[in-house]
């Protein structure tokens, strides 16, 4: 079995809250019985996830 | 029930070809009562005794489902009608590089349906997965299950109670009973 090439990236801290962006779309969203939507695990469920982490936006933010 | 079924999912007949393979499906697949049929341009003929034909519109194509029984259970019109809306139909349908859902999944899932859900029981949310596969989806108070289809692993499927911290993640081999439980939990 091929080694799998991804590291730990210590520059990502463990507090880090991560953002992935779901589209406001039904075949991403669970609605609930009141009518409110939030998103299905299904959106969470791929091998290679994009994600933006907190802290390099709220930086990049800071720097506007 | 059935006469809303019928109207919602009139469907094209099918030309002798078809008669054939949906006669053969019958003998030899007799645990699958979804079967995909190919959409082709027929002469009308008189439809066969026992089966529900859906057509599912999809960004101005369709495909056809052919249920194998006189009358669709409950869930399944809510479930089926949902498909179109629940479909990642093109490439990157997530915004990112999702593929398109797979209808051979699909099927399958609703096979898997057919095998667990009860009369009275709460259909399910049908969501598609990134890698063509899809899954079902049950919330109700603190507790959430989801049967999944994914392209690459057998079918399995979560539950998690947030109030007792229950957890299960199984393949659904030989768990139909379980998983019938659960739902009838959610429902």
């Amino acid at each position: 079995m091929a080694e799998d090439a991804r590291q730990d990236d210590p520059t990502v801290l463990n507090g880090d809250r991560l953002f992935r962006r779901v589209q406001a779309h039904p075949n991403q969203l669970f609605t609930e019985p009141d009518g409110s939507k939030r998103p299905s695990s299904a959106v969470f469920k791929v091998t290679e996830l994009s994600v933006n982490i907190e802290s390099v936006m709220v930086d990049f933010l800071d720097g506007i | 029930m059935a006469t809303v079924a019928y109207n919602f999912y009139q469907t094209d007949v099918f030309g002798p070809q078809n008669q054939q393979a949906i006669s053969s499906l019958v003998n030899n697949q007799s645990t699958d009562v979804f079967a995909r049929r190919e959409r082709r341009a027929t002469a009308a003929s008189e439809p066969l005794p026992h089966r529900v034909k859906v057509r599912i519109p999809l960004d101005g194509e369709s495909i056809e489902l052919t249920y194998l029984d006189s009358v669709l259970p409950a869930w399944a019109e809510p479930v089926l009608s949902s498909l179109p809306e629940r479909w990642g139909a093109t490439p990157g349908w997530d915004g990112y590089h999702a593929r398109p859902t797979s209808v051979q999944l699909v099927v399958r899932l609703l096979n898997i349906l057919s095998t667990v859900m009860l009369g009275g029981y709460q259909p399910p949310q049908i969501m598609p997965l990134a890698d063509g596969g899809v899954q079902a989806e049950w919330h109700r108070g603190q507790r959430d299950l989801e049967i999944v289809v994914s392209a690459d692993e057998a079918p399995s499927y979560y539950f998690f109670d947030h109030d007792t911290g229950e957890e299960e993640e199984y393949t659904l081999e030989q768990r139909e009973d379980r998983v019938r439980d659960l739902i009838g939990g959610l429902s």
